[in-house]
């Protein structure tokens, strides 16, 4: 992978395959770009996809701190950096959030969002409970039976591959959940409607299971073009549980960005 | 954006618990498939319902001589109970070729109900122009029914361009039955598009074959925008119906035959849906 340099900033790992219209993979928290590994192929016969690890994650440095606006201006010094036209910009878990803050930030062609609820209330309410662990020599483990749960749907060659490429930086874990562990309920839906609130791009939320009626008008209102669709039973993967369905599902919708 | 309301499916598969897990686990014999509906009835027309859908056509189809008429029966019974939800089901029928009286079989399943005749095939191993069909297309001219006719060979359900042929042949000699080429022949598409132009009792069904959409374009459905109709295949599908739809939109159709390719079209076909 190719490094950015800027001063004051952590070094970003990033690639580039294909040619064609610009499309951006951000990986979740704990995994790399090369979670995109099985869609990349693919995706690369006709767009130029370019892929990021994020401060903290891969090949890219550590940083101070994990403010998701930091994480996201990133991302975005990447796009600048390999001139991205009017990227359509796809996220998974942490990544959805990430693109969704960029892209209330940024001009894109489009956000997909790949299982990633952006409000937090109910993420904050489960980890509370283990945040003592996360923060002891229990981490690793903690987060191994995590992950283990969200990729539970998964064939079991592609369960092996992502735990075989999670590394869980503790301090980077515990940096990006900070607000969740330190914010009321109340700042972090104002920190979150902040962040995400100005996104004008077509939007396509897409989940492992349904995430409720309250999520579903949570989005209504806040993104208000979002459109939500669940893949039933596929988990916290949909992408890696099916991938020529997502690839299909995406290309559908990419049909309707002009 | 279109508005996506009051839409009509004239390509869904909800049938009998055990056919319809049967047609999965062939299916399946293909490999790993991402469904994107389970194959519960009520669910996936709670999904429909969600995404804009105000009836579906439900499409029975028989492998065998000998399980039509039961088939039809319980169709039109199950299409009954289904309806009770927030989306009409209009209950399909079909005939085998091989058995006594298909015609007959037909006329039957009217009464009881049925609004759309279905044939296929590759499933059941006979010639769109079978001639132990024609009383069948003669009948359902007369009854103003329309033939869903699944055209070809093909396992994994695709149609070759030769194999139209005798959709050509087919359409010439009934002029009164109107005919709807399941999938467009997909990916035949654009032999059965010419097909479409040759005769004005030719339809087609935008149906996508599992991942696959129908490649026909804009241009193409403005051009003839009462011959297409928005087909899902659901449950037995990979591209949800918002997928779909969203193919539909990326034609950059005008809305009045958006209009007519997501209901218009269906509702002048089977004129019984709400």
């Amino acid at each position: 992978m190719a490094l950015l340099h800027r001063p004051d900033a952590p070094d970003i790992a990033f690639d580039t395959t294909g040619e064609g219209p610009d499309l951006l993979l951000v990986h979740g928290i704990t995994e790399s770009s090369a979670t995109w590994a099985p869609l990349v192929p693919a995706l690369a016969g006709d767009h130029r996809v370019i892929t990021v690890d994020l401060r903290g994650h891969g090949d890219s440095a550590p940083a101070d701190g994990y403010d998701l606006a930091d994480m996201a201006a990133d991302v975005q010094a990447v796009l600048d950096h390999v001139e991205a036209q009017d990227p359509l910009v796809v996220g998974h878990s942490l990544g959805g959030f990430v693109v969704s803050v960029l892209a209330s930030a940024n001009p894109v062609r489009a956000v997909v969002n790949v299982d990633q609820p952006l409000a937090l209330a109910a993420f904050k309410a489960a980890l509370s409970e283990v945040e003592p662990m996360l923060r002891s020599d229990a981490f690793g483990q903690v987060i191994t039976m995590m992950f283990a749960e969200y990729a539970a749907p998964l064939p079991e060659l592609e369960r092996g591959r992502l735990e075989e490429l999670r590394s869980p930086s503790q301090d980077a874990v515990l940096g990006i959940w900070d607000p969740v562990f330190t914010m009321s309920e109340a700042e972090l839906d104002a920190m979150v409607r902040d962040r995400v609130g100005d996104i004008d791009a077509p939007y396509l939320a897409l989940h492992g299971a349904d995430p409720g009626p309250d999520y579903r008008a949570w989005l209504a209102a806040v993104v208000p073009q979002a459109r939500l669709e669940v893949v039933e039973g596929s988990g916290h993967y949909p992408h890696l549980f099916a991938p020529d369905a997502f690839i299909a599902r995406l290309s559908a919708f990419e049909r309707t960005l002009g | 954006m279109p508005p996506r309301r009051g839409m009509v499916d004239s390509h869904v598969h909800l049938l009998p618990d055990r056919l319809a897990h049967a047609i999965r686990g062939f299916f399946q014999q293909m490999g790993p498939l991402p469904f994107a509906y389970p194959l519960d009835p009520p669910t996936v027309l709670d999904r429909h319902a969600a995404d804009g859908f105000a009836a579906v056509w439900t499409l029975p189809y028989a492998h065998k001589p000998g399980m039509a008429a039961r088939l039809n029966a319980d169709i039109a019974r199950l299409a009954a109970a289904w309806t009770a939800g927030p989306v009409q089901v209009v209950p399909g029928c079909t005939v085998h070729p091989g058995d006594p009286a298909p015609a007959e079989d037909l006329v039957a399943a009217v009464e009881a109900g049925a609004r759309v005749l279905k044939l296929h095939c590759s499933v059941g191993s006979y010639a769109p122009d079978d001639p132990r069909l024609d009383g069948v297309h003669a009948a359902a001219a007369d009854l103003g029914v329309p033939v869903v006719l699944h055209v070809g060979h093909g396992v994994a359900g695709t149609t070759q361009s030769e194999e139209l042929g005798a959709v050509d042949r087919l359409a010439a000699a009934h002029p009164d039955t109107t005919i709807v080429i399941a999938h467009t022949a997909h990916p035949a598409t654009a032999a059965a598009v010419a097909l479409l132009r040759r005769h004005p009792n030719l339809h087609a069904d935008l149906t996508p074959v599992l991942l696959q959409p129908v490649e026909v374009t804009g241009e193409v459905l403005a051009e003839l925008p009462d011959r297409f109709l928005l087909g899902t295949d659901a449950p037995n599908t990979g591209l949800s119906a918002a997928a779909l739809l969203d193919v539909v939109e990326g034609m950059g159709l005008p809305d009045d035959v958006w209009d007519a390719v997501t209901g218009g079209n269906a509702r002048r076909l089977v004129a019984a849906v709400g």
